[in-house]
């Protein structure tokens, strides 16, 4: 009974809270309508390690070190990336070769490792020739 | 108490028998393609009501033509002289008398001038005898000899196109002169229907008229018009890609109109001083907000060149551009950074600014 | 009584005053039958008055927004007046009711675009939705308590 006495003012609240809940909706709604690149995100532990753009990107390789001191080497290329080289067990990871699409993923459970692909290609309205 | 309850409540549903409907009304895109001035238009608006959609595209539709009716140089088959466009009547009186013409023309004209006076005559719509010679516009295209390419230049003068904006009239002073408008009416009835689209309130919008693209307000979403940048060596790919919002985006390259001969390419980009192509770039792309000007800038930028072009185009205010030269080697005004994205496109080194 | 009222409704089709008084008058009407008449007649006022509102002047995906924000908010007002009307004061029913409503009408709109984009105007909506919400619910209170106070 005690609780519901106050019911109104929680609700008042709630309102309000909406109303900030409602700008970070729209803030992430917005930054993902911006983001017209592949991107590549880079995790160890669940953790963003790193985030890079893959249309532009140029080859190269990133050594990322994961727990008691393994590893995975991440190689990138214009628009898709692959694991290439790991020190665990089951080589997983490297099997799943290159990726490029949108929520492709190559996951390295032994290491807490995972690379996935974010975003949509740009696409474009018209073109002018 | 009660009656006088129901009485209120009626008067109150009388009110409200419309008021349901979202007010932020749904947005639906209309599209329409029409072949004028000699190349497909393309107009896409967004507007919450088909009629009204149908109606806007008409009107957008109807300045094309318009500007065409006025601009074309070429007479139509069953056309008496004086029904014929603006610019066929200056041209049949050159060096006999000035030519009353309509405030569009008056326009074109003054502002290509003023362009070709600021570009020191790299651009010079005066360049029809030229574009005849060598039978661009026409169905036969040649290479025309040294000598008479000189002769025809001997007409190319725009300092020799005298306008009197009291009485609305235009004169050649030599005759055997002839204007041209190729590289600018698109761009001026590109202008004059987006002008249309504004005043029916239309907020988003497309516009392609043979490539020559306006981007009216943004995306209906907030985003900018993406506008992709074609390969000059590949009609399927884009070099780059501009974000964009109530702004042209023109190209112009060696690909749109040519012939070759003897293996060798001959675009209709043609420098007024010497009468035949210029070589540097292969693509050119103005990014501003009038059409008029971006149609009209891509000509001196394409012929003065890498180097000069460039230098040209940053002292205009408001002009962004892009130039891709024969060396394949991309270059761009810095003002257009942040709107650029290049596409991974291994064929093309992107120089910057 | 509720009959009676709906009947008028269909018969009386009057353009009105501009969307914004629209829109509250609704909104009052709304919450006043929920309070006066009960959750049944609220319910089937909402649903011819949308209904009604697609024939004048909208159109199969109008009526989808208007039907979905509008049940959604009838509904949501009904369990809260029937049930915690002690607790809660009729201004925050009528807000919550207004929040719920633009929620609805959003939920549909991005499902047809097929998209998550329209969802950038949710805050702009909420604000609307509360203070909108305000009013209504201040203006249902005088009038519902000019009445009676009491179901009918």
């Amino acid at each position: 009974m005690r609780s519901m006495k106050n019911l109104n003012y929680y609700i008042t609240a709630g309102l309000l809270l909406l109303v900030l809940v409602s700008f970070a909706v729209s803030h992430l709604v917005q930054r993902q309508m911006a983001e017209g690149d592949l991107r590549l995100e880079i995790y160890t532990n669940g953790q963003l390690y790193q985030k890079i753009n893959l249309p532009e990107a140029s080859t190269r390789e990133i050594m990322v070190p994961a727990a008691d001191g393994h590893y995975n080497v991440v190689e990138i290329e214009r628009g898709r990336a692959r694991v290439k080289e790991s020190d665990c067990p089951d080589q997983i990871c490297v099997n799943t070769g290159w990726v490029s699409q949108p929520g492709q993923t190559a996951i390295c459970a032994p290491n807490k490792f995972n690379i996935v692909i974010k975003g949509k290609p740009g696409k474009v309205d018209t073109i002018s020739y | 108490m009660k009656r006088w309850g129901l009485i209120i409540s009626l008067l109150l549903l009388v009110f409200t028998c419309s008021g349901c409907v979202l007010k932020s009304a749904q947005l639906k895109e209309f599209t329409d393609e029409r072949f004028l001035m000699d190349t497909l238009i393309q107009i896409t608006v967004y507007t919450d009501d088909e009629q009204r959609g149908k109606e806007v595209l008409d009107k957008a539709f109807a300045e094309f033509e318009r500007i065409n009716n006025l601009t074309d140089r070429f007479p139509k088959e069953g056309k008496s002289t004086a029904a014929s466009s603006d610019v066929i009547r200056i041209n049949e009186n050159a060096g006999i008398r000035p030519v009353q013409v309509s405030a569009d023309t008056l326009n074109i004209i003054q502002r290509s001038l003023y362009y070709a006076q600021l570009s020191g005559g790299s651009f010079d719509i005066t360049i029809g005898p030229v574009m005849d010679l060598w039978g661009f516009g026409k169905s036969m295209q040649h290479v025309p000899s040294d000598e008479q390419i000189q002769r025809a230049l001997s007409l190319v003068d725009y300092r020799k196109v005298i306008v009197d904006p009291d009485n609305g009239t235009v004169f050649l002073q030599k005759p055997g002169m002839s204007l041209d408008f190729g590289g600018v009416a698109k761009g001026y009835a590109t202008e004059e229907a987006a002008k249309a689209l504004r005043e029916s309130g239309i907020k988003h919008a497309l516009i392609n008229a043979g490539g020559n693209v306006y981007a009216l307000g943004t995306k209906p979403d907030g985003t900018p018009w993406r506008i992709g940048v074609r390969d000059p060596r590949n009609a399927n790919g884009l070099i780059a890609v501009l974000s964009v919002k109530d702004t042209s985006v023109v190209t112009s390259g060696d690909y749109e109109r040519y012939f070759e001969e003897g293996g060798i390419r001959y675009s209709h980009l043609i420098d007024p001083a010497t009468g035949k192509q210029a070589r540097d770039l292969m693509q050119t792309t103005v990014v501003t907000e009038s059409s008029t000007d971006a149609d009209i800038l891509n000509k001196p930028l394409f012929i003065l060149g890498r180097q000069r072009g460039m230098s040209f185009a940053e002292s205009l205010q408001g002009v962004g551009a892009i130039f891709v030269g024969a060396d394949k080697q991309v270059t761009f005004t810095g003002n257009l950074a942040d709107k650029l994205e290049f596409t991974d496109n291994s064929d093309y080194q992107i120089i910057g600014h | 009584m509720a009959a009676v009222l709906n009947i008028l409704e269909r018969a009386i089709v009057i353009p009105g005053a501009s969307p914004g008084i629209k829109l509250g008058l609704a909104n009052i009407m709304t919450l006043l039958s929920i309070m006066m008449l009960g959750g049944k007649d609220a319910v089937i006022i909402v649903a011819i008055r949308c209904f009604l509102g697609a024939l004048v002047g909208g159109n199969a995906i109008s009526f989808l927004f208007s039907i979905t924000g509008g049940m959604l908010s009838v509904l949501v007002m009904i369990v809260m007046w029937r049930y915690l009307s002690k607790y809660v004061s009729i201004v925050n029913i009528s807000m919550v009711g207004a929040v719920f409503h633009n929620i609805g009408q959003l939920f549909v709109a991005g499902l047809v675009v097929r998209n998550f984009s329209v969802y950038v105007i949710l805050p702009v909506l909420m604000i609307s939705a509360i203070i909108t919400g305000y009013f209504v619910g201040i203006l249902t209170r005088q009038l519902y308590n000019s009445l009676g106070s009491r179901r009918i």
